[in-house]
């Protein structure tokens, strides 16, 4: 990973300080290093902000959410830890290329732009609250595959239902508050889910079918055209029709997820099933 | 085996054909363009013919049979660029030229599909808008014209896809940009230019097809001191856009080239240009020879909202008023579709073809009546038509037999952002941001109207907003994709869907229909694929 590649000097010259017990011959190497890293020329000033938000809900919004808070595709940029990310210099390399094998795509704006959305994006994490979380490993897990019925829709690191999307990581990139929102209304983000082009991500949108010989199907959309429809439904089988054959086609306005209410899982059981969705056992 | 006898024939011919301008036996001469109609055999211009009513008098095909309609042969360009194939075929005595993304370009054996020679470009490693594309040849002759991203025209040896000759137009690097096909007219070779979103002033150009040379240039922005120029605040009109992207239509009787700008610059911020922005989000009718101007008639004054007048200004005569009159329509991007008179540009009639919020009508001279508030604003402001329209570039056609214009409308609202933004040569410079509205359903349809009162008579809805054109027939049908890569026939009359193909990929052009070989044939480019269909044999 180029990030690794690009931290691996620092934490090198950071063990030569401490084995050396000395920094008098690290500075000048240390300065070296600095001068390549990039930093943001526009950090920090208020019209070069209100320019960069302009410019991330035209380029970045369609999957980050309008405030960068992260949406089905793209994660939240304001709270979530950003895996690929250490500081400016990252961001401006990650923004401008993208990250291969993800959805995260390049971006051919001028870097005056690009370092613009950026100062956005880092005035808005600047301002957030610090993600504080304590919880158990072991009760979350529990769970994901008890209580909270979590497995019979959802896959973590390779076991469990597959109606919903894979949770695998989305730890790492859901923060607290937007996880929290999810579980108690889950309905709420699903409305502000967009692809690039401006349409609903698809995948996860709801329908309620009646089919030619009369049976209820209600599913998730996997897709959707002028002439047919394919929906996964609850017990993961998949059904295709031609839209004119079906005698009712309604889209619902909201998520097949329930909305889990604090008498279903406390704030705490919550938390303690983020922790386990960040990181797999023994982590 | 049979054409032997043209061997000895074609080994003489370029001792006579040495001469630039000599015309063979067989050339594509501008004589036969004015009469394109008549060759059902070619596909020989951007839009088939001069009027811009992408219709061919071909009925083999036909509401009875179409549903039997099967792939000939798939050609496999190889170039990536999903939804961005958006050329349409010339096909000229057999013979098929194509361009692709990034400035490729194809000779095909009309037959087969198979490929008889390549040209491609190298271009420079910057953003132009809107992406590597390109929508296609025209041919004169022995020569075919391509104008490039980097903002050259290419004329290129139709036997060989030789190089001819390669002369700059414009500077790319400030943003200048060509995608759209030219239009040869009486033997001149005229092209626009794109660059409506970086802050440059467009124009449109003639060019000798014979050397490249530019016989004319017609600014879409008058200068200081010219009349229109008043349109313009200070020096805005240096760097107000206008572009004239999409290609053209022609009256030969008239002899009047139609051509429409798009949006002023910066797009969505109209503080810097404060007036009427003439002539952007207009059509100008231009005496072919000079380049000279005889009238313009300006579809949406001061236009904030990005809404391009580039769509297709059809050419129709048809009796209004008890009058036969010579008319050009048009289907705006401002969501309005427009009547003129096209050997005046008097305005005659308008009425409103998808959800409109931000004018209560047009008057009677042709002038929105702007309703307040309904300017771009920091916090956004929604208001429909979105910023793709209304209609768009979308080739519209017409069906004589049925009476009816087929226009392609997005309907989708979006919210419109401003903000301040310098200009930076050679970048984007919109001067504000629009976002599709996350909550409200979207669509696409194409809707069948009355040309002269625009009255609807009968629509057929897309899963999603499309940008595909359609293709008339006197088979009575209509042919159009959508972006779930559907190549749909619809009955002419009726709008019903009587056949589909999937091709795998968003359709974001128009197709074209031919004879050859005593068969009717469809083309369409999707993906990086072209399809052909025909009948089974």
């Amino acid at each position: 990973m180029p990030t690794l590649a690009r931290r691996l000097p620092w934490l090198v010259l950071a063990i030569v300080a401490v084995v050396l017990g000395s920094t008098s011959a690290i500075p000048a190497l240390a300065v070296a290093e600095e001068e390549e890293r990039k930093q943001n020329p526009y950090k920090g000033n208020p019209e070069d902000i209100l320019v960069g938000k302009g410019l991330f809900r035209y380029y970045c919004a369609g999957c980050h959410g309008m405030e960068g808070g992260g949406g089905f595709r793209g994660p939240d940029l304001v709270r979530g830890r950003l895996t690929h990310v250490v500081d400016d210099h990252d961001m401006l390399e990650v923004v401008r290329n993208g990250i291969q094998g993800t959805q995260m795509p390049p971006q051919t704006l001028p870097d005056s732009n690009l370092w613009r959305m950026i100062a956005f994006i880092t005035d808005l994490r600047s301002k957030a609250r610090p993600q504080e979380l304590s919880g158990d490993w072991e009760s979350g897990r529990k769970i994901f595959n008890g209580k909270g019925f979590c497995s019979g829709c959802h896959m973590v690191r390779g076991e469990g239902g597959r109606f919903g999307p894979d949770l695998t990581g989305i730890g790492n990139t859901r923060p607290w508050e937007s996880f929290r929102e999810a579980m108690r209304e889950p309905s709420a983000q699903f409305k502000n889910v967009l692809q690039a082009d401006g349409r609903m991500a698809g995948g996860y949108e709801s329908v309620r079918l009646v089919t030619p010989s009369g049976e209820e199907i209600t599913g998730v959309v996997r897709n959707e055209d002028t002439y047919t429809i394919q929906v996964l439904d609850r017990n993961e089988n998949y059904h295709s029709y031609r839209k004119s054959e079906l005698r009712e086609l309604t889209h619902l306005d909201h998520s097949l997820m329930p909305a889990y209410s604090e008498s279903a899982l406390s704030d705490q059981d919550l938390r303690d099933l983020l922790i386990f969705l960040t990181r797999p056992a023994g982590e | 085996m049979k054409r032997t006898w043209f061997v000895p024939v074609a080994c003489l011919l370029p001792m006579f054909l040495a001469f630039s301008g000599l015309s063979r036996a067989g050339d594509v001469t501008s004589q036969r363009l004015v009469r394109a109609l008549e060759e059902p055999q070619n596909w020989l211009t951007y839009r088939g013919d001069y009027s811009g009513r992408n219709y061919r008098p071909l009925k083999q095909i036909h509401k009875g049979n179409v549903a039997d309609l099967r792939v000939d042969w798939v050609f496999q360009t190889g170039v990536g660029a999903a939804a961005k194939f958006q050329t349409v075929p010339l096909v000229v005595d057999g013979m098929m030229y194509i361009t692709a993304p990034y400035n490729n370009g194809y000779a095909l054996d009309a037959r087969t599909g198979r490929r008889l020679w390549r040209y491609q470009r190298s271009l420079p490693d910057q953003s132009l808008c809107c992406g590597p594309i390109n929508r296609g040849f025209a041919l004169l002759r022995d020569k075919l014209f391509m104008a490039t991203l980097d903002s050259h025209l290419v004329a290129l040896d139709t036997k060989t896809g030789n190089v001819l000759w390669d002369i700059e137009r414009a500077d790319y690097k400030i943003g200048y940009s060509s995608t759209g096909a030219p239009l040869i007219v009486k033997d001149k070779v005229i092209i626009g230019t794109g660059g409506g979103e970086y802050g440059v002033r467009c124009f449109l150009d003639a060019y000798d097809p014979d050397t490249g040379k530019r016989l004319w240039r017609f600014w879409t922005i008058p200068a200081a001191g010219e009349p229109g120029s008043e349109t313009w605040l200070g020096d805005s009109w240096k760097t107000g856009g206008a572009p004239t992207w999409m290609t053209g239509t022609y009256d030969p009787e008239l002899d009047l080239l139609y051509w429409c700008t798009g949006n002023p610059a910066p797009d969505l911020n109209g503080e810097t240009r404060l007036g009427d922005n003439l002539y952007s989000a207009s059509v100008v009718a231009l005496d072919p020879d000079t380049g000279k101007m005889k009238w313009y008639f300006q579809f949406t004054p001061h236009d904030v909202h990005d809404w391009d007048a580039n769509e297709v200004p059809v050419l129709l005569d048809l009796e209004m008023d008890g009058k036969p009159r010579k008319l050009l329509v048009q289907s705006n991007r401002n969501g309005f579709y427009y009547v003129l008179d096209r050997e005046t540009g008097e305005f005659l009639h308008a009425n409103a073809v998808a959800r409109v919020t931000w004018a209560s009508g047009i008057d009677a001279k042709g002038r929105p009546m702007v309703l307040p508030d309904t300017a771009p604003t920091p916090e956004g402001n929604r208001q429909c038509p979105g910023m793709g329209g209304g209609s768009n570039w979308m080739a519209p056609s017409y069906n004589p037999d049925a009476g009816l214009l087929y226009v392609v409308v997005r309907e989708e609202c979006t919210d419109y952002f401003s903000s301040e933004q310098e200009l930076e040569p050679g970048h984007f410079w919109l001067g504000s941001f629009p976002r599709v509205k996350p909550d409200e359903d979207t669509w696409g349809v194409v809707k069948a109207l009355v040309p002269t009162t625009g009255e609807v008579k009968w629509e057929f809805k897309f899963h999603t907003p499309t940008w595909a054109g359609t293709l008339s027939t006197a088979g009575g049908l209509v042919f159009v994709g959508d972006m779930e890569g559907y190549l749909t026939a619809l009955d002419a009359h009726t709008g019903k869907s009587l056949w589909r193909f999937q091709t795998g990929s968003p359709i974001t052009t128009h197709p074209i229909t031919y004879m050859l070989d005593g068969r009717q044939i469809v083309s369409v480019a999707a993906g990086s694929n072209l399809f052909t269909f025909s009948l089974a044999p």
